[in-house]
C-alpha cells in the first residue's frame, strides 16, 4: 500500500488515472526510491522513464514495482531495458517484486521473472550464499 | 456401488460436451471438410450417449444414439453434410440440452418433439446419402474413414512439422495500437508453441531508449501439421512485422535446437510402439527416413509390413488415452468450497492489515518487522491464487453468440457474423454468471436493429454481410467488453422524437440542442426504443435498461459511441470480479468513501471560476464541456471540511452515457480492497453499493455510482 501522496515525495506521474501513479522518495543519501503504483502502461511507461533518467548516477536505484496492477509490453519491455542497462553500470538497482498479474505477462513474453532484490541494496534480505554477483539477494535476471 | 452420487458431475459435463457441439457445428458449417471438426462432434455425443444409458436415461441415450448414427454415416463419407444437416444437428444437440435439464428438474420435456427431431434425422440421411463422387454438398469431400487417426498429434517425430519463427514486431508497431504480447498470444493459440526465445539484445542503453520503440524480438519453435507455405499465410494474417520462418529437419531437434519437449512427448507413437514391441528402434528409424511432410508415420509402418492396420489401430487408441489423461490434469471443485476459502481468504488479508495498523514496526524487535513484512505479501499472494481460482475465461459466455447471431440473422432475413477477440480475458465467476444476459441483448439489438437487409447495406456499398465485433481487452480497474456492429448507427433525431413522445425532454429541443452522450443516454431509460415494430428479437424497449441496471449492479458502466450511417459501439467496463474493488478513497465530511475506478474517467481540484450556475443547476467546467457538479457531502450526510470549488476536488465519473462531477472534500489513495456485502441486517441504502474494511478496522462504504448520479441528478446534491 503506498503513503498518502504528501507524505510520500514527489509525484512524477501526469494525474491520469488510467496509468501508474510513479512516486519519488529521496530519503536515502545512498539511494533513490521510485514507486509504481497502478496500470504500468505506454504513457506510465513515459513517466518512469523521465523518472528513472532524472535519478542521480552516483545513487543507487530501488524501483518498487509491487503494486503495479497491470503491465502491457511497453512497460515490460522498459523494465527489461531498466534491468538490461544496470547490469551494464556500475550502479545497483533492485526491483521489488512484481504480483503475479504482472508475472503472467512477463512470462507470455517468454521472460523469466524479474528478479527479487532486497530493497536495503546490500543483500542481507536475501541468502547471501544465493548472491553470485555482489548485487545481494537472490535474483532471477531476466 | 450407488452411480447416482456421480450423476451432477456426468450433467456438468454433458455442459462441456454439448457447448464443445455447438462451437465445432458452428465450425463445420464454415469448414465441411474438417474431419477434426466432425470427430469432436462425434465424441461428444458418443459421451452424452454413454453416460445417459449409464445413468439410466433411456430416452436421452436413444436419442443421441440417433444423431450418433447420422454423424457416424457422415465421418465415414456416406452421407453428405448440408447446411439443412448442420441445422440439424444443432436442433438435436439443443433438444439433447433440453432433456438433460428436465431431468434435472428445470422443464419439461415433450417427446414429440424429440420423436420429431429423430424422424428429421431418417429424412435427412435418406436424402443425402452420396456415392464418393457425389460433389453437390457444401463438402465435396467425403470424410475418410480413418479420420480418427487425425485426431492426435502423431508424434514430435512424424507427421507433426516443427518450424522456428523469427518474429521481429514492426518497430512503431505500439503507436499502430499493434501489441506484441497478443500476437504472440494469438500464435499460441493457433499453433502448438514448444519454446519461446525472446531477443533482448537489440535493447539500448536508457539514455537513448525510448517507449514508442519496440526493441524485443523473438524466436519461437513450433509445431504444426501445416506446411510451410500454409503456414506462412496463416501467420501473415496475424502477425505485424517482419516473419522469417524456417522448418527444422530433424538433424536441428537432434543438435538441440529445439529446447524445451512437447508437452504430449509421451504419446509418441513411435515410442509406444518401441515400448510394446511391435518395431524395433532400427525399423522406426527406417519408416522415418521414408516419411514425407505428406504422409503419416503409421501409414508407412503398415505399408511397409511392420505392423499391421489392427496394430496401429489399437496403438492409436492407446495414444489417444494417453492424451486425453495427459490434458485431464485438472479438478472440478464445487464452486461453494471456494467461494468459502476466498471468503476466509480475505478475512485474513483484514486482519493483517489491522495487525499492521497497530503495530509500529520500527519497535519490534529485528526480525519481527520482517517477518510481518513477509507474512503480508504471502496473505496477499493466496489472496490472489483464491481468486484466481474463481476466475474464468469470457470465452464461457462468448461462445454461445455465434450460434445466436447465426440463427437471428436467419431469422431476420439478414446476413452478419461475429468476431471475437480476447475470450482469454478472464472475469471472476460471478461476474461471468451475470453478464450473460446483458451481452445477448446487445447482440441480438445488433442484428435486429443494427445490421441492414443485405440489399441495403449493398446500396450503401458495405459488404452484404453485416460484422458484429465482440471484444474483451484489459482496462483500468478491470476489463472492458465492446459490441460493435457496422450498422446503420444511431439516427439522433429518431431518439430525440421518441424521448420527446414519452415526456423524457422538451418538446422544443433539437438535435442540435443535445450533445451526442446526451442523446444516446436517453437509450438507456426504461421502456424506450425507436423499433417501429416489437418483434419476437427486440424492440419492446427493455434491453438497454436491463442492460445498464445489471452492469451497474455490478460494478460496472456502460456507455455507447455511434456514427450514423456506420457503426454503434457499446462498451461495458466491468471490475475483474466482485470480491476485489479498485477504487480511490475519498473523504467527505468526516467519513471515507470508495469511489469504484471503472466510472471515474477524471480527479481535478477546479478553480472557483470553473463553476457557473445555469437555470439553478450548478456545473463545472471540464475540459471544453460543462458538467453537472454533485455535492456528496449534501446526499450523503455530514458537515463537509471543504465546499468551495478552489479547496475542494472533482471526480469525473461517466455511467450509461451520463457525466457528472462528484464534490468531495479530499482525495485520499487509490486501492484495491476486500468488497463486503452489507447483508441482511443492513440493508441497501440509496447510493451504497457495499463496504469495505479499512487497515484502521474501521468501515468505509463504497459507492454506487449509478444510484448515485441519479439522486444527485435529481437535485440532491445541489447547492441550494
Amino acid at each position: 500500500m503506498s503513503p498518502p501522496i504528501a507524505e510520500s515525495g514527489e509525484l512524477l506521474s501526469k494525474p491520469c488515472f488510467y496509468q501508474a501513479m510513479i512516486l519519488r522518495v529521496s530519503d536515502d543519501v545512498f539511494f533513490d526510491r521510485i514507486i509504481v503504483d497502478g496500470d504500468l502502461n505506454l504513457a506510465a511507461a513515459q513517466d518512469l522513464l523521465a523518472a528513472i533518467r532524472e535519478t542521480a548516477v552516483d545513487k543507487d536505484l530501488v524501483i518498487d514495482i509491487s503494486g503495479v496492477t497491470s503491465l502491457n509490453f511497453a512497460g515490460l519491455q522498459l523494465l527489461a531495458a531498466v534491468v538490461r542497462d544496470f547490469r551494464r553500470g556500475s550502479r545497483l538497482l533492485a526491483l521489488m517484486p512484481a504480483p503475479p498479474a504482472c508475472e503472467n505477462v512477463i512470462k507470455r513474453a517468454g521472460l523469466k521473472a524479474f528478479l527479487y532484490a532486497d530493497d536495503d541494496k546490500k543483500g542481507n534480505g536475501g541468502d547471501p550464499a544465493k548472491d553470485t554477483d555482489g548485487f545481494g539477494g537472490e535474483e532471477l535476471w531476466i | 456401488m450407488d452411480i447416482g452420487q456421480f450423476l451432477e458431475t456426468f450433467y456438468e459435463e454433458c455442459d462441456d460436451h454439448l457447448s464443445l457441439l455447438e462451437s465445432s457445428v458452428l465450425a463445420l458449417e464454415q469448414s465441411p471438410s474438417d474431419k477434426k471438426l466432425l470427430n469432436a462432434i462425434f465424441r461428444a455425443v458418443h459421451s452424452i450417449k454413454g453416460g445417459a444409458a449409464s445413468f439410466h436415461l433411456p430416452e436421452t441415450a436413444s436419442f443421441s444414439h440417433s444423431l450418433e448414427e447420422l454423424l457416424d454415416r457422415m465421418r465415414k463419407g456416406t452421407v453428405a453434410i448440408r447446411p439443412e444437416g448442420i441445422s440439424l444437428i444443432l436442433e438435436a444437440g439443443d433438444s439433447i440440452k433440453r432433456q438433460l435439464a428436465a431431468n434435472r428438474g428445470a422443464g419439461t420435456i415433450d417427446p414429440s418433439v424429440a420423436a420429431g427431431i429423430i424422424e428429421k434425422i431418417k429424412s435427412y440421411t435418406a436424402a443425402s446419402l452420396i456415392t464418393l463422387s457425389t460433389v453437390d454438398t457444401i463438402s465435396s469431400r467425403p470424410v475418410e474413414a480413418q479420420a480418427e487417426r487425425q485426431d492426435i498429434p502423431v508424434d514430435g517425430l512424424s507427421r507433426a512439422n516443427r518450424f522456428k519463427v523469427a518474429y521481429r514486431p514492426n518497430p512503431l508497431c505500439l503507436n499502430r495500437g499493434e501489441d506484441p504480447l497478443a500476437v504472440l498470444q494469438a500464435l499460441s493459440e493457433k499453433v502448438t508453441v514448444e519454446s519461446l526465445d525472446v531477443k533482448c539484445d537489440d535493447l539500448p542503453p536508457l539514455q537513448q531508449f525510448s517507449t514508442d520503440i519496440t526493441y524485443l524480438w523473438w524466436e519461437v519453435t513450433i509445431c504444426s501439421d501445416l506446411s510451410q507455405d500454409a503456414l506462412r499465410r496463416v501467420l501473415a494474417g496475424m502477425v505485424g512485422g517482419s516473419l522469417e520462418i524456417n522448418r527444422l529437419t530433424p538433424e536441428a531437434r537432434d543438435a538441440g535446437t529445439v529446447t524445451t519437449p512437447v508437452a504430449h512427448t509421451a504419446s509418441l507413437l513411435g515410442t509406444i510402439l518401441i515400448e510394446e514391441g511391435m518395431v524395433t528402434e532400427e525399423r522406426l528409424v527406417q519408416a522415418l527416413c521414408k516419411q514425407t511432410p505428406d504422409t503419416r508415420l503409421g501409414e508407412v509402418l503398415v505399408e511397409g509390413g511392420a505392423i499391421t492396420t489392427e496394430q496401429l489401430d489399437r496403438t492409436l487408441e492407446k495414444q489417444k488415452v494417453i492424451a486425453r489423461d495427459y490434458d485431464s490434469s485438472s479438478v472440478r471443485v464445487r464452486a461453494g468450497k471456494i467461494d468459502t476459502l476466498v471468503d476466509l481468504t480475505g478475512e485474513l488479508v483484514i486482519m493483517y492489515a489491522s495487525l499492521g495498523n497497530v503495530s509500529d514496526m520500527n519497535a519490534l524487535k529485528p526480525g519481527l518487522g520482517y517477518a510481518l513484512t513477509r507474512l503480508g505479501r504471502s496473505t496477499r499472494d493466496i489472496l490472489d491464487s483464491a481468486i484466481a481460482l474463481r476466475m474464468l475465461p469470457v470465452g464461457n459466455v462468448f461462445n454461445q453468440f455465434p450460434r445466436l447471431v447465426r440463427d437471428m440473422a436467419a431469422e431476420c432475413g439478414k446476413k452478419a457474423t461475429i468476431l471475437i477477440t480476447g475470450e482469454n480475458m478472464e472475469l471472476g465467476k460471478i461476474i461471468i454468471e451475470k453478464i450473460g444476459a446483458p451481452l445477448t441483448h446487445l447482440i441480438r439489438n445488433a442484428v435486429d436493429h443494427g445490421i441492414e437487409t443485405p440489399e441495403i447495406r449493398v446500396q450503401h456499398g458495405k459488404q452484404p454481410v453485416g460484422i458484429i465485433k465482440l471484444r474483451a481487452s484489459e482496462a483500468a480497474g478491470g476489463i472492458l467488453i465492446s459490441v460493435e456492429d457496422d450498422g446503420r448507427g444511431f439516427d439522433r433525431a429518431a431518439i430525440l422524437r421518441k424521448a420527446q413522445a414519452v415526456g423524457l425532454i422538451d418538446q422544443e429541443m433539437t438535435p442540435a440542442d443535445l450533445t451526442d452522450q446526451q442523446i444516446y443516454s436517453l437509450i438507456f431509460q426504461p421502456g424506450f426504443s425507436t423499433a417501429a415494430t416489437v418483434s419476437s428479437i427486440s424492440g419492446r424497449g427493455v434491453g438497454l435498461d436491463v442492460v445498464k441496471t445489471e452492469i451497474e449492479a455490478l460494478g460496472g458502466s456502460v456507455g455507447v459511441e455511434s456514427t450514423p450511417g456506420l457503426f454503434t459501439r457499446f462498451y461495458l467496463r466491468l471490475p475483474s470480479n466482485v470480491v476485489i474493488v479498485k477504487g480511490q478513497l475519498v473523504r467527505v465530511a468526516d467519513e471515507i468513501y470508495v469511489i469504484p475506478l471503472a466510472p471515474i474517467i477524471d480527479l481535478r481540484r477546479p478553480e472557483a471560476s470553473d463553476v457557473r450556475t445555469l437555470n439553478g443547476e450548478e456545473e463545472v467546467l471540464w475540459g471544453d464541456e460543462y458538467v453537472p457538479l454533485v455535492r456528496l457531502y449534501k446526499l450523503l450526510g455530514g458537515k463537509a471540511r471543504e465546499t468551495g470549488p478552489g479547496n475542494a476536488f472533482i471526480v469525473i465519473v461517466e455511467s450509461a452515457g451520463r457525466r457528472c462531477a462528484l464534490l468531495v472534500d479530499y482525495l485520499l489513495e487509490l486501492r484495491q480492497m476486500i468488497m463486503k456485502g452489507l447483508g441482511d441486517i443492513l440493508p441497501k441504502a440509496p447510493g451504497i453499493a457495499g463496504a469495505t474494511i479499512l487497515s484502521d478496522g474501521k468501515i468505509a462504504f463504497v459507492l454506487d455510482i449509478s444510484s448515485i448520479m441519479d439522486m444527485g441528478l435529481r437535485g440532491g446534491g445541489k447547492d441550494a
